[in-house]
């Protein structure tokens, strides 16, 4: 029995050996578990189930018209993996003719042969990202690259990876550019200014969340949370007239040579900026949209300030517009400085009515410096009243803060009232200025610059915004009559009767501002000619600001520099309101009386038609393709309708097919809404318009 | 059924329980861990490797029900030629073997096809070899030191044959050797210098392994060991590096939980440890099931393993019975301890499957084996008790 005591003895030395490695391996566990848990877990959180961001697709930022003036489109580049799981070298080397072929068919610049060595090259290599070509392709393209021998495969059998690329586009190029704003390279920072930015939220949409976790070996991505298309921003810019006022404008740079220069459209009642251009000169002597001039430089305004300078006086009562006022022979001393007025020689004895359409610094200073200078108070509470030193509170970034000094700041001399009534020594924005011209023209009421009229989600209305009133009563009714008066005369009778015309009336001030900074002082002769005023005057619908800046050459007279950019942007919005009813009258579709209506279409298909049913009609013999048709008492007339090239049909009356085929073989993007025949069109009639544009049809 | 059941399964019962919850298990484990590789060879076909390893486990207890009717006696018969055979078996792989992960183990039976590792059959022999040798020289008053010289020679050729292509499986053959013929009363003094010998010729070769072209796979237990003992910092390069490995299978246990795990199916790391199905099945068991549930039961069913080949050593009345029974148990254990240890990171990493709960194919065939023939030691344990308590009582 001793042999087996000595057995179980030693098997039981063996049994708590294993039992020790027993209690060492559990504790290890529970260690890893325990202590190490948490490290770990986060590095199998990374590993395992890898977040993917699914971006969402930027709203688009809309002219009034709903044409896109800023929209995200997606461009491709093509990629491929050669080392792909399932590509194996029967499949690469059965395919590669046949792809090489149409790559060198599909991108036009190289040989078959030299994408096939690329490709057999890369495969050699292994290479796991190889860009087949350097080109980026659209979203059609990309759709015909798909279907190509190898690629048709997808990812995972043909190593086929196409990047996306998300491009903002402003398919009117420079229009506005500046205030419809840019993107940062970054994705994730968004808008860097204008428009893009300060709607940023809005467009930005709400990226989506998908995870990818492995099943059986394989990467499944998985969408956990949908991503939400941004809004669109419709904004008030009116295209037509946009390009109106960016051409004129770079025409007068040009002429004189500008450094830069802004012009602003804004409709009265709402503060809509219809037009707002900017343009500054680059080194190589183009002008682009470089800087948003009129809200961000703030400079002396010069003589468009009297008009605040005579508000005050005229509500305050100091003076009657029949008053007269000695100029003089055009200069006067305030203390030690002299004011000069710009005409030599001086126009002696003014009423204060031709003081302001002359713009006289001597006449206006005069007024001022003679009824404040006791209590300069008194003349800058008006000031201050009327908001004339509060920045406009836009949602745009960058807007420059007015200065307007107040007597008792260190800053304040003796000669400050003076000069201060005529525009110096205080700062607006060409904004600013416009904002109170506006407001003149709106009887007062003050309403803040609207950017935006509505917020939308693919057509769908998600937020109007409405005009803000910054004050609703900048003076009494009387004053305002008074000054309109004056601005009338501006033009009628004063310094810009360059732009009287005989079909509607405009109201302005002119302003030739000289300017200093640092580097050049007054004598340097460099200005700032600026007109704003409003149209038509009997009816203001319109106001607009138009600010040149130094003109480098003599010709500095605001009313030929400024002026005529202000008369062809008043042109042409007259213009095309006058002619927006011609047209409208002209194509009304009458409805018949007697006879069954027909909707204009094709000539064949209604002749057909209508000799089927047996209709009396006339105009068979027209040579024509499109007709439209009018109902008369007995039959029904057929007259030709000509579609001319480059410009926007009217396809009102005409059924749906037929509009569509029409517009779309113009190039123009067809979206239709309703039932029955063309009712609106969205874009006018005989307008310019750009391949790819996007009309909107209503049918009724 | 009970009546079959009591006619065909015979033996240890509570053995007999670790068996079928080791089986269980294995299904459990092999089904969630092959997700992959069905996906990669078998066209996603997830069931394809479970019904695989349940054929082999249903084929396994058929050999444990046939063999544990086989009297014991028969094995020490054929202890010797078994043992013989798979020497031969052996010398051929060496020769001319299917390479696989440029080891050659794998033999390759003509005709079937069946590919199985000659080492399992050598463990197998071995062990009934020593316990016949270590049977014959014991002695109620002196040590069995006249056992030591036959065992050596035959461990030595054994592990000799498998060193150079299955360092781990040799050691195992080697340190299950050590510790039985320690159980069967070979003196310290023999014992240690063995262990001298083996730790002096290890060096030599580790040593050598740099410049004998012949002693390939060195370099690979040198890099193991050395990165084992340096504690297996962080660098993170390809696949298949043994850091990445045991990092993996760290990673496994570390995320499970201290009760439950991420529950049946749920790992995460099978989808990056290689071989999560054998080699690395104990961190995918912890990770699923949770270490006190999943880990604490695997461990325990091995220690009442071990237990119960103590109650059977005790009850036979024979010294080779209760060697074989000691060899082959010890043999299944210290394969199960080696295969956790790795696991969990307290052990260099080896390719040891878990017994009977890996995927292994024919490998859970030899295990069955080795089962079979301890629950046949116990049957006749227990018929001869019988008999005796029947004789008494006549």
């Amino acid at each position: 029995m001793q042999i087996k005591k000595s057995i179980i003895l030693r098997f039981g030395l063996l049994y708590i050996g294993v039992a020790a490695l027993a209690v060492v391996i559990l504790g290890k566990a529970l260690y890893l578990r325990i202590v190490d848990g948490d490290k770990w877990e986060e590095v199998v959180e990374k590993h395992n189930n890898k977040d993917i961001v699914i971006d969402a697709n930027r709203g688009d930022i809309l002219a009034s018209d709903f044409r896109k003036l800023a929209c995200s489109v997606p461009t491709y580049r093509i990629y491929m993996d050669m080392r792909a799981h399932g590509l194996s070298d029967e499949v690469f080397d059965g395919n590669i003719d046949s792809l090489s072929y149409l790559l060198s068919r599909f991108f036009g610049d190289r040989s078959k042969a030299s994408f096939k060595t690329g490709l057999t090259k890369a495969r050699a290599q292994g290479k796991r990202y190889y860009r087949v070509h350097t080109r980026r392709i659209s979203f059609t393209e990309l759709k015909k690259v798909k279907e190509f021998p190898l690629f048709r495969l997808g990812a995972n059998k043909g190593g086929f990876i196409p990047k996306k690329y998300e491009n903002r586009r402003l398919p009117f190029g420079e229009l506005a550019a500046r205030t419809v704003g840019s993107l940062y390279a970054e994705k994730d920072l968004g808008g860097r200014f204008g428009l893009e930015m300060a709607y940023n939220n809005s467009l930005k949409g709400i990226s989506g969340v998908s995870t990818r976790t492995r099943v059986s070996g394989n990467w499944v991505v998985e969408e956990q949370v949908e991503p939400v298309d941004g809004h669109d921003i419709v904004t008030t810019i009116d295209i037509g007239l946009q390009d109106v006022a960016e051409s004129a404008l770079l025409q007068q740079l040009q002429k004189h040579k500008a450094d830069h220069g802004c012009a602003v459209l804004m409709e009265v009642e709402t503060g809509k900026i219809r037009a707002i251009a900017n343009l500054g000169r680059a080194s190589t002597g183009k002008y682009i949209e470089k800087y948003n001039y009129a809200i961000g430089e703030a400079t002396e305004p010069g003589s468009t300030f009297k008009l605040a300078s005579m508000i005050v006086a005229l509500e305050d009562g100091v003076v009657q517009l029949g008053d007269s006022i000695e100029t003089g022979k055009g200069y006067c001393y305030f203390y030690d400085r002299k004011m000069t007025d710009s005409h030599h020689g001086g126009y002696g004895t003014l009423s204060v009515r031709e003081v302001f359409e002359k713009s006289s610094n001597v006449g206006v200073s005069k007024i001022i410096f003679d009824n404040y200078r006791d209590n300069p108070r008194r003349f800058v509470d008006r000031l201050y009243a009327m908001g004339l030193n509060k920045p406009l509170g836009i949602e745009i970034k960058g807007e420059a803060i007015p200065k307007l000094k107040y007597p008792g700041e260190k800053d304040w001399w003796g000669t400050t009232l003076p000069w201060m009534s005529i525009g110096y020594e205080i700062q607006q924005t060409p904004l600013q200025v416009l904002t109170f011209y506006n407001a003149v023209a709106n009887n007062g009421r003050m309403v803040k610059p609207m950017f935006v009229e509505s917020i939308q989600h693919h057509g769908e209305l998600i937020k109007e915004i409405t005009p803000t009133v910054i004050n609703p009563s900048i003076c009494s009714l009387e004053t305002i009559e008074k000054v309109h008066e004056m601005m009338v005369g501006v033009v009628e009778r004063g310094t810009t009767k360059n732009i009287k015309n005989n079909r509607y009336q405009i109201a302005g001030k002119t302003g030739t501002a000289q300017i200093s900074n640092e580097t050049t002082s007054y004598k340097d002769k460099k200005h700032q000619a600026s007109f704003v005023g409003y149209f038509p005057a009997d009816k203001p619908l319109y106001s607009c600001i138009v600010v040149v800046h130094a003109p480098s050459n003599n010709v500095y007279y605001a009313n030929v520099v400024a002026g005529s950019v202000f008369k062809e942007i008043s042109d042409r919005v007259y213009a095309q309101s006058y002619q927006h009813s011609e047209i409208e009258t002209e194509f009304e579709v009458e409805l018949a009386k007697h006879q069954p209506y027909s909707k204009g279409g094709k000539k064949e298909d209604l002749v057909t038609v209508l000799e089927e049913v047996g209709i009396l009609f006339q105009g068979k013999e027209l040579e024509a393709d499109w007709i439209s048709t009018s109902a008369r008492e007995h039959d029904i007339s057929l007259k030709r309708k000509n579609f001319p090239a480059g410009i926007v049909p009217n396809v009102k009356g005409l059924g749906a097919k037929d509009a569509v085929a029409i517009l779309e073989n113009m190039g123009i993007k067809v979206v239709l809404s309703g039932v029955g025949r063309v009712k609106q069109q969205s874009m006018t009639a005989g307008q310019n318009y750009r391949k790819g544009s996007t009309i909107y049809l209503k049918m009724g | 059924m009970n009546e079959l059941i009591k006619k065909y399964i015979k033996g240890d019962r509570i053995i007999w329980y670790v068996i079928l919850l080791l089986s269980v298990f294995s299904c459990l484990v092999v089904y969630s861990a092959t997700g992959n590789l069905a996906y990669k060879h078998q066209d996603g076909n997830a069931v394809y490797y479970l019904f695989r390893h349940a054929k082999f486990l249903l084929v396994g207890l058929a050999i444990i029900i046939a063999v544990h009717h086989i009297n014991y006696k028969w094995f020490a018969r054929f202890a010797t030629v078994f043992l013989y055979i798979s020497i031969a078996l052996l010398i051929v792989t060496a020769v001319s073997g299917v390479s696989l992960n440029q080891a050659s183990r794998w033999l390759t039976v003509p005709v079937v096809g069946i590919s199985f590792q000659p080492s399992e059959i050598a463990k197998l022999a071995l062990m009934m070899y020593i316990a016949k040798v270590l049977a014959q020289f014991q002695a109620n008053d002196r040590t069995a030191d006249e056992a030591f010289k036959p065992i050596m020679i035959h461990v030595a050729i054994v592990c000799g044959l498998i060193f150079k292509d299955d360092f781990s499986t040799a050691a195992l053959i080697g340190f299950t050797s050590w510790l039985v013929m320690m159980i069967g009363r070979v003196s310290m003094r023999y014992l240690f210098g063995t262990v001298a010998a083996v730790l002096i010729f290890v060096s030599v070769v580790i040593w050598l392994s740099d410049y004998v072209p012949f002693l390939h796979r060195a370099s690979t237990w040198k890099a193991r060991v050395e990165r084992f003992v340096g504690g297996g910092d962080d660098s993170e390069d390809g696949s298949t590096t043994v850091d990445y490995q045991s990092q993996r299978s760290q990673m496994a246990i570390a995320t499970s939980g201290v009760f439950m795990g991420r529950g049946p199916g749920n790992s995460q790391q099978r989808y990056f440890l290689p071989h999560p199905y054998s080699d690395f099945v104990y961190a995918i068991i912890i990770e699923e099931w949770g270490i006190l549930i999943g880990g604490f039961l695997i461990m325990f069913a091995y220690l009442i393993l071990l237990f119960r080949a103590g109650v059977i050593v005790r009850a036979s009345s024979r010294t080779f019975p209760a060697f074989l029974v000691v060899g082959l148990s010890t043999l299944l254990v210290v394969q199960a301890f080696i295969n956790m240890g790795v696991a969990v990171g307290v052990m260099p990493v080896t390719g040891q499957p878990l017994p009977l709960v890996s995927m292994g194919g024919t490998s859970t065939l030899f295990t069955c084996l080795a089962f079979g023939a301890i629950l046949s030691v116990s049957r006749n344990n227990i018929e001869e008790k019988e008999l005796e308590t029947n004789t008494e009582n006549q």
